[in-house]
């Protein structure tokens, strides 16, 4: 055989490579995307709607029935780390009477209720709907500045934990930003982008 | 796989390092550029799928070539069951390739797609793509030495075909031919180069 080895591979390599092979490829990965990832809010929906209505719930309980304005956070075991659990992340209450902490039935009774209630697909649109029904109980009402920390230091950390993308989650809380701007709330979700460099 | 983003970054990384080296070796198994495009794209497809699956990311070229050979069985076991291949097809498996000498490359490819898949592989990914030996037998799932024998038999296969079709002349001058002497040559080319693995 007088073919040489590297005049066979020479020719086996004359192939023309098609100029748009690798602006399809990467635009196939776009595609794969969107059709690969399950849908993700209704499972995020469901679940976070009722890790985050349980929380709340057990804090507006436990809240209804404290008067001491230097009570111990509940939110402090579940909330982010960069959240501080400090007196201006709590709920200020004004009831007088010092009384027991709400039972598990009773919290449990206000978390299935709020479960039948409430449908929101965003910690926003829960936030308002809890808002209003502590709006019911003057004694036990927020302020802005409150809920939306109480928002933000529940609701994110627990969000991602339960299989939620950083992106949706950052949404969520770049809304938080916009409905409650130069509060506690509002800055712990800026860090919270900052963070995960969402854009 | 770490997150969304990596995953993302290591895909990219593999189009640019790897797709025209994938596109090479399908259109050398296919025959055919619009085939070697669909062979390419479900390549990617499933990587990018299993990306988050892989182990070793040193290893990610080897891992694209094994897809590419099972989607490349997959895909032709699909057009056989749908009838698309015939007789007159599997004899006239070159298509006129886009480049300079049309006739000699649709020649050469009708000669190196003559040759069997145990020896179109070797040759496909060590001489023209320049895997390492290694590398190809774990692609291949044979033992180093499997791939080296087939390698150097591929290549002598390969000449055979080329030379005793008049594709190529004793002087390495390229001829034209006709394809019936092709056929001819690789049976000629078959027997004194039998398989014995």
């Amino acid at each position: 055989m007088n073919i040489d080895d590297r005049q066979l591979e020479e020719w086996l390599r004359e192939v023309e490579v098609p100029q748009d092979l690798a602006e399809r490829l990467r635009s196939l990965s776009d595609s794969a995307s969107q059709v690969a990832r399950p849908p993700r809010w209704p499972w995020f929906a469901a679940a976070s709607v009722l890790a985050v209505a349980a929380s709340i719930a057990a804090i507006v309980l436990f809240v209804n029935r404290t008067d001491s304005p230097n009570a111990a956070p509940l939110v402090a075991e579940n909330s982010n780390p960069t959240t501080e659990a400090t007196p201006a992340n709590v709920a200020t209450p004004n009831a007088l009477a010092s009384e027991t902490p709400p039972s598990l039935e009773e919290i449990r009774a206000e978390v299935e209720m709020i479960d039948r209630l409430l449908r929101q697909r965003t910690i926003l649109d829960l936030g308002d709907k809890l808002a209003a029904l502590s709006d019911r109980r003057p004694a036990t009402s927020l302020e802005s500045n409150q809920r939306a920390s109480l928002i933000v230091s529940l609701s994110d950390q627990a969000a991602i934990d339960l299989g939620a993308s950083r992106q949706s989650v950052a949404q969520d809380m770049a809304r938080v930003i916009e409905r409650f701007p130069n509060t506690r709330g509002a800055a712990v979700a800026e860090q919270f982008i900052a963070q995960h460099n969402i854009q | 796989m770490r997150n969304d983003d990596h995953r993302r970054r290591l895909y990219e990384q593999c189009v640019e390092e790897h797709s025209a080296s994938l596109f090479r070796v399908a259109f050398r198994l296919t025959g055919s550029p619009d085939r070697a495009n669909e062979l390419v794209q479900e390549t990617f497809l499933c990587a990018w799928k299993d990306l988050p699956k892989l182990k070793d990311e040193s290893k990610i070229r080897g891992w694209m070539f094994s897809i590419l050979r099972n989607q490349n069985s997959k895909l032709f076991r699909k057009r056989f069951r749908e009838n698309e291949l015939t007789d007159s097809m599997l004899e006239n498996l070159a298509e006129q390739p886009a480049g300079r000498e049309p006739d000699f490359q649709r020649q050469f490819q009708e000669a190196v797609g003559r040759l069997d898949e145990d020896h179109k592989l070797p040759l496909l990914l060590v001489a023209m793509e320049g895997l390492s030996v290694d590398v190809a037998a774990e692609t291949l799932g044979i033992p180093r030495g499997t791939v080296l024998s087939r390698l150097h038999r591929g290549r002598q296969k390969l000449k055979a075909i080329l030379i005793r079709a008049g594709i190529v002349g004793s002087n390495d001058a390229r001829q034209p031919t006709d394809t019936k002497a092709i056929r001819r040559s690789t049976s000629d080319a078959a027997s004194p180069l039998a398989e014995d693995e």
